[in-house]
């Protein structure tokens, strides 16, 4: 289940939205969240989507 | 003296800024092509607009204040605001027409727009106070 939640501040006009854990604000939320939804499906089920959790050596980085 | 007062808003689409009227419970008149209409302040703001809202179930409004639709596509609040009561008998502001105006205008388009990516609203989840709206939505991920 995706699911968004959307916040519109009456005083400012803005919107913020939370979109499977992934937030924003601003003025293109919408095109933000289409965007988000969008890669999304795009990697779904694919072996590229957990890529970000292998672990990284620790000393890779720090000496530049 | 005059109690004109006129107001920039950022909205651009009359289909949303209709909606949120009648969310609103406002009544309205919309001009139509080649047609002029004006304001109606009961101390001679007579402004042209493009929506007069003709009220809100109070006597209240009775066509002082409307949206004039600009060059740049924006509209603008503008009229006779002196007076004017919502139907809990709070005073209205330009600003505050702008602001609730605004927002329910951009609840709708958010509305529309995730719909037609398949998303639905549930109204039991839906929040509103003075300072925000809330919404949630949800869709079951495709191809599951």
């Amino acid at each position: 289940m995706e699911e968004v939640k959307i916040r519109i501040d009456k005083k400012t006009g803005k919107m913020s939205f939370d979109c499977n854990g992934f937030t924003g604000e601003g003025c293109s939320v919408i095109e933000d969240i289409e965007n988000q939804l969008g890669s999304v499906q795009k990697h779904e089920d694919k072996d590229e989507r957990y890529q970000y959790e292998i672990p990284v050596p620790a000393s890779q980085g720090l000496m530049g | 003296m005059s109690h004109k007062t006129e107001i920039k808003t950022e909205l651009n689409n009359g289909h949303y800024l209709k909606d949120a009227l009648k969310k609103l419970g406002f009544t309205f008149t919309e001009a139509k092509e080649g047609q002029k209409l004006h304001t109606k302040g009961h101390y001679g703001v007579h402004e042209e607009v493009d929506i007069r809202i003709e009220g809100n179930g109070t006597k209240n409004f009775d066509g002082a204040v409307g949206f004039k639709r600009k060059e740049d596509g924006t509209y603008t609040a503008v009229g006779d605001f002196y007076g004017l009561r919502t139907q809990n008998e709070e005073c209205v502001s330009a600003d505050m027409l702008k602001c609730e105006v605004t927002a329910h205008s951009k609840e709708s388009e958010i509305n529309d727009r995730l719909m037609q990516l398949g998303f639905v609203s549930d109204p039991a989840t839906r929040k509103e106070t003075k300072n925000y709206i809330e919404i949630s939505f949800s869709r079951n991920q495709l191809g599951m």
